[in-house]
């Protein structure tokens, strides 16, 4: 019991450091300038949330992007779809209120009818998918650094970038330390069980208090090895003539898409 | 090279951790740092980087005193090699790590990448470039710590502790690494074996205060003065 229960910790650490490890490879897309690639995630993000609430087949078409950049840039579609699926159920759960108060009836493509809360529940959920899916292909297809470089070229402040790496390098911080208070937890605990639940606000309290020192130590290394928070280091980076030609093309083929219904065309053609 | 005149350090807790201490240390010296747990070794690296606000006193390194416009400068002269490695490493992958100090300098990356893979290469740790740091042994782990401390060539090094967790062989392989730096070292350590082979100098600090300072053979064979250091 307790043995799985541990190697939770670390498949959770493994799955931190996943998409790390695949940010590192060599393709031709991990090459392509982390501002291009943040800027076209951007202009993606903006296509999807702006469609409307019941508009579930024009949304279909943008299913591609993050299959094609998953193909291109050598990332499994499995790990990229079980990440995905950790932001459905909080989804899920603030859309279920449509599906209640929503019942008026919609036609569908051949007839078929659902109530305006199923549609609009399941265009949520197709937002909440295509969106956290372009968002983890940027990140399986540019280290960490490369992203706060690319942050830092929009403009954005040292210390919004300085906070997104530190988050993300704390979290594995965090979990570092959970996992040595759960081991001296269960091997002192008499039925070798999950940490009970009255010991939860002692375990979470402990957990901030040696996170925290940790991070204190861990910045301190930093501090000794010239790390300064107000002069944040991040690479040099430039964007060829190629590569913005091509993130207008693709921020224009958002646009087309969001104002013609690709899908409802090509149903138009076989109906 | 490194100059500490009657330095005083106080904890935010009120913890007095050192109590007017004075120390030299010369260019090239290789000193040991000796005292039982609490004597303040650690903080006095710490002080010595800036890391714990002095109470009174001075540092110098190279000549630069410590003040908070220097800090860049001091951190640039004295690298330090933490106690746990876990502490120090923490990039995703050995070569980032290695590589942080030199991108903090402002060293442009295809220069970073050149100097990493020799450094890297000279350490060792070449194998190791794409792991994470948190899954390598301790061994592993400390020559990873010393080979990004020392990637920025400071003049001073300081280690706390660099072979304590280590099993023999670890042990002897980074004492050996220690020990064919070319640099001005000053070693907090508890194991004497190591401090007698590669410190021919040492400085025993007991409750924050030098205690002694001399040759380590020398004060090693001084019965009375382990003993009453928590050293024997």
């Amino acid at each position: 019991m307790s043995a799985s229960k541990t190697g939770k910790f670390g498949a959770s650490l493994a799955n931190l450091r996943s998409l790390e490890s695949l940010a590192t490879r060599d393709t031709p897309l991990h090459r392509i300038s982390p501002t291009i690639k943040i800027a076209a995630t951007f202009a993606y993000i903006v296509a999807v949330v702006s469609f409307g609430v019941y508009d579930f087949s024009g949304l279909l078409p943008f299913a591609a992007y993050p299959i094609i950049v998953a193909s291109a840039g050598e990332i499994p579609y499995g790990l990229l779809f079980k990440r995905t699926l950790i932001a459905l159920p909080f989804v899920a759960f603030a859309g279920t209120a449509n599906i209640i108060f929503d019942r008026a009836p919609v036609e569908l493509a051949f007839g078929l009818k659902i109530t305006g809360g199923m549609l609009s529940f399941a265009v949520l959920i197709l937002k909440t998918l295509l969106t956290v899916s372009a968002v983890l292909v940027l990140a399986a297809t540019t280290p960490l650094n490369a992203i706060a470089s690319g942050l830092k070229r929009f403009g954005l402040p040292c210390i919004l970038v300085l906070q997104f790496v530190m988050t993300w390098r704390y979290l594995e911080v965090l979990i570092d330390e959970a996992e040595r208070m759960f081991h001296a937890y269960v091997l002192r605990s008499p039925d070798g069980k999950f940490v009970k639940f009255k010991d939860w606000p002692m375990m979470a309290g402990q957990l901030f208090l040696r996170a925290y020192d940790r991070a204190e130590r861990v910045y301190g290394a930093m501090q000794c090895r010239g790390f300064d928070a107000r002069r944040i280091h991040t690479h040099n980076i430039r964007e060829t003539g190629g590569e913005i030609f091509g993130l207008i093309l693709f921020a224009a083929a958002c646009a087309a898409l969001r104002c013609f219904n690709l899908s409802a065309a090509v149903g138009g053609i076989f109906s | 090279m490194i100059s500490i005149e009657n330095l005083s350090v106080r904890y935010p807790d009120g913890t007095l951790a050192i109590n007017g201490l004075s120390l030299e240390i010369k260019d090239g010296e290789s000193c040991a740092l000796l005292g039982e747990n609490g004597a303040g070794k650690s903080s006095l690296f710490k002080a010595i980087l800036g890391l714990l606000p002095i109470e009174s006193g001075k540092i110098a390194i190279g000549g630069v005193e410590l003040t908070p416009k220097n800090l860049r400068e001091i951190r640039k002269m004295a690298g330090m090699v933490f106690q746990n490695s876990d502490d120090q490493l923490f990039s995703a992958t050995v070569e980032d790590d290695v590589s942080f100090g030199l991108r903090n300098c402002g060293v442009p990356e295809s220069e970073t990448r050149e100097k990493c893979a020799s450094a890297m290469e000279k350490f060792l740790v070449s194998h190791l470039k794409g792991r994470s740091p948190q899954r390598l042994s301790d061994g592993e782990k400390k020559r990873v710590a010393i080979c990004a401390t020392v990637i920025t060539e400071p003049k001073a090094l300081l280690l706390d502790e660099p072979t304590a967790q280590l099993d023999p062989r670890a042990r002897r392989e980074i004492s050996e690494l220690i020990g064919n730096l070319n640099l001005t070292r000053l070693i907090a350590t508890h194991d004497l074996d190591f401090a007698k082979k590669y410190c021919p100098t040492c400085a025993i600090l007991r409750n924050g205060k030098l205690r002694a300072r001399g040759a380590t053979s020398e004060l090693l064979a001084d019965g009375a003065l382990m003993l009453e250091c928590g050293l024997a």
